[in-house]
């Protein structure tokens, strides 16, 4: 009997003890597999499919660079934006690599890398409906309207700088741009650059009414929480990409210049 | 007297309209002439057909059929297995609610009030992200569907699609079929309800086992009794399969949405899905009306 119960004891702790174990197993895991599995969501231009319906785009490119780095092959999982952080838990993928901000309340439920791109979030007014916006103040009132994209770091913005205003949020940033166009939406606020292309294509319908952007983002890969191996080597690779130069260059490559639109068929 | 002459005239032509048939007919030519006006300055879109049409059958990089294609054939997939599992459950479900058997009818009840009684979108959020997720490994086909690397052979890819994507298939078929079975079960169940209660009792009298029975006595008459409803469902079916989009599951109308964003097309990608339903919807319509007809053909109606 007592043989019995230390035996039983002596089980109880070795099962106690094996979570502790895991914390390298999650990169050995895919390591094993042999593949990264990446969960991005369409994004203009962080990631977007071509005339062929491939996917290219700055996360692509960052993506595709840290899989050949660390010797794996790459798989892109991609997800509707608002689901992307339950499909992580759930584990549909390894990594949502998709320029994701990092805010307070995704901290609760992912771990973030450190920040590997740094964008920032514009309005762009409808003239006709809102043309005598100067400063931040004339859009805080009830009776602007202003569109965005569900679930983007952007509600956010726009709620703290205009608690006032009516917020409709819509799946896509195509989406809430139109809403816009179309004059039912005073104004649309979205991460740069779309804004400022918006305003360049539809001159004659939108403006930038303010020159500084409202809110200097950090964007980062996230991983489950107590992931703390595969945390510390993306790090490393961040590290390494932006010491080198690598990611500053691909991101002036997306979003400065608007060379890579000849793969995409906008409509010019 | 005289009043009525005029009149009279009008009414012998082959079409008797009237003057208040032509004055509808007028307001509906202002209204749709005002709509078309009001499209072409008020949306401020710029169309762009003849690229939004290029686009759609441009193939991938390695050949393979354009990824608009791609997804058609996904939602073919999806709604082939999703129709085939809630056709099998709706009817296992839809007998064991007809039933006698306390213990048979009362879980068909509570599921069959259950679905629908929930949103199909609420449902499916509900059902793919706690369910699934504790759901596939518990059937052990964790392994076979997400971590395998071998290669399939070119029939298991065909009726079931690349390897990656076996997981988001289950989990689509599973969703669109579950909603489904519950208002099929509520058809079959109606279908068996409508048979007169003496073709119960003859086929009981002449001896025929339970079997023979549903194969030979009853089913032939529910089948022609519930075609019409059971059309309606699996049309229904194929609409709600564009929901499934929303949990990321790769069929027609999310690469619609991914084409349209990243392109810029919005329109013209969407009305281009929306053809494509159409055309799938109404070949099921045709079908069902053929195999109608054909039920129907040993019936005196």
């Amino acid at each position: 009997m007592k043989i019995f119960k230390i035996l039983i004891l002596g089980m109880l702790g070795v099962l106690l003890s094996l979570p502790t174990s895991a914390s390298s197993d999650n990169l050995n895991q895919i390591k094993q597999r042999g593949t990264l599995r990446v969960g991005m969501s369409t994004f203009v231009p962080w990631a977007m499919r071509d005339k062929q319906g491939e996917l290219i785009g700055f996360e692509i490119d960052v993506a595709k660079r840290l899989a050949a780095d660390s010797g794996l092959k790459i798989e892109f999982v991609p997800t509707a934006w608002d689901g992307i952080i339950p499909a992580l838990l759930a584990n549909k993928f390894d990594v949502i690599i998709g320029g994701m901000s990092i805010t307070e309340e995704r901290a609760k439920s992912v771990l973030f890398t450190t920040p590997y791109s740094h964008s920032g979030v514009q309005v762009a007014v409808n003239k006709q409906l809102a043309g005598d916006v100067k400063v931040l103040a004339d859009l805080n009132s009830r009776r602007v309207k202003i569109s965005a994209r569900r679930g983007a770091f952007t509600v956010q913005v726009a709620r703290d700088n205009f608690p006032k205003a009516k917020i409709l949020q819509f799946d896509d940033d195509a989406q809430a741009f139109q809403e816009v166009l179309n004059g039912s939406a005073d104004a649309v606020i979205a991460s740069s650059p779309k804004p400022e292309q918006e305003a360049i294509k539809h001159s004659d319908i939108l403006f930038l009414p303010f020159k500084e952007r409202l809110s200097k983002g950090n964007e980062a890969f996230a991983v489950r929480l107590g992931e703390d191996d595969k945390k510390a080597y993306f790090n490393e690779w961040i590290k390494a990409r932006t010491d080198d130069g690598w990611l500053a260059q691909r991101y002036e490559y997306w979003f400065a210049t608007l060379d890579w639109q000849k793969q995409v068929a906008q409509n010019q | 007297m005289q009043s009525n002459n005029g009149n009279k005239a009008i009414n012998q032509s082959a079409f008797p309209l009237n003057k208040l048939d032509y004055f509808l007919l007028l307001i509906l030519v202002i209204v749709i002439s005002w709509l078309y006006y009001r499209s072409a300055i008020g949306v401020n879109y710029q169309w762009h057909w003849a690229a939004a049409f290029d686009l759609i059958f441009t193939s991938r990089r390695d050949g393979s059929l354009p990824y608009f294609f791609q997804g058609l054939i996904s939602t073919l997939r999806l709604t082939g297995w999703g129709l085939l599992f809630a056709l099998l459950a709706g009817t296992l479900i839809g007998i064991a609610r007809h039933s006698q058997f306390a213990l048979l009818r009362t879980p068909a009840v509570l599921y069959i009030q259950l679905i629908r009684n929930i949103p199909p979108l609420v449902f499916i959020f509900i059902f793919y992200f706690f369910v699934s997720n504790q759901l596939i490994p518990l059937l052990g086909l964790e392994h076979l569907l997400r971590q395998s690397n071998h290669n399939s052979n070119a029939i298991v890819t065909f009726l079931f699609g690349p390897r990656n994507l076996w997981e988001n298939l289950l989990s689509g078929v599973f969703c669109i079929g579950l909603l489904s079975a519950a208002y099929i079960a509520e058809v079959v169940r109606s279908g068996l309800e409508g048979i007169d209660k003496g073709q119960w009792e003859a086929a009981q009298t002449l001896g025929l086992s339970t079997w023979a029975k549903y194969r030979f006595v009853i089913a032939p008459q529910v089948i022609s009794n519930i075609t019409p409803p059971l059309a309606g469902q699996t049309i229904s079916l194929v609409k709600d399969s564009s929901i499934v989009s929303l949990i990321s599951i790769q069929e027609l109308t999310f690469s619609g949405t991914e084409i349209a964003n990243s392109s810029g097309f919005i329109f013209e990608i969407w009305i281009f899905v929306g053809i494509a339903y159409l055309i799938l919807c109404l070949s099921l319509s045709l079908l069902f009306s053929k195999i109608e007809s054909k039920s129907r053909k040993y019936l005196v109606k």
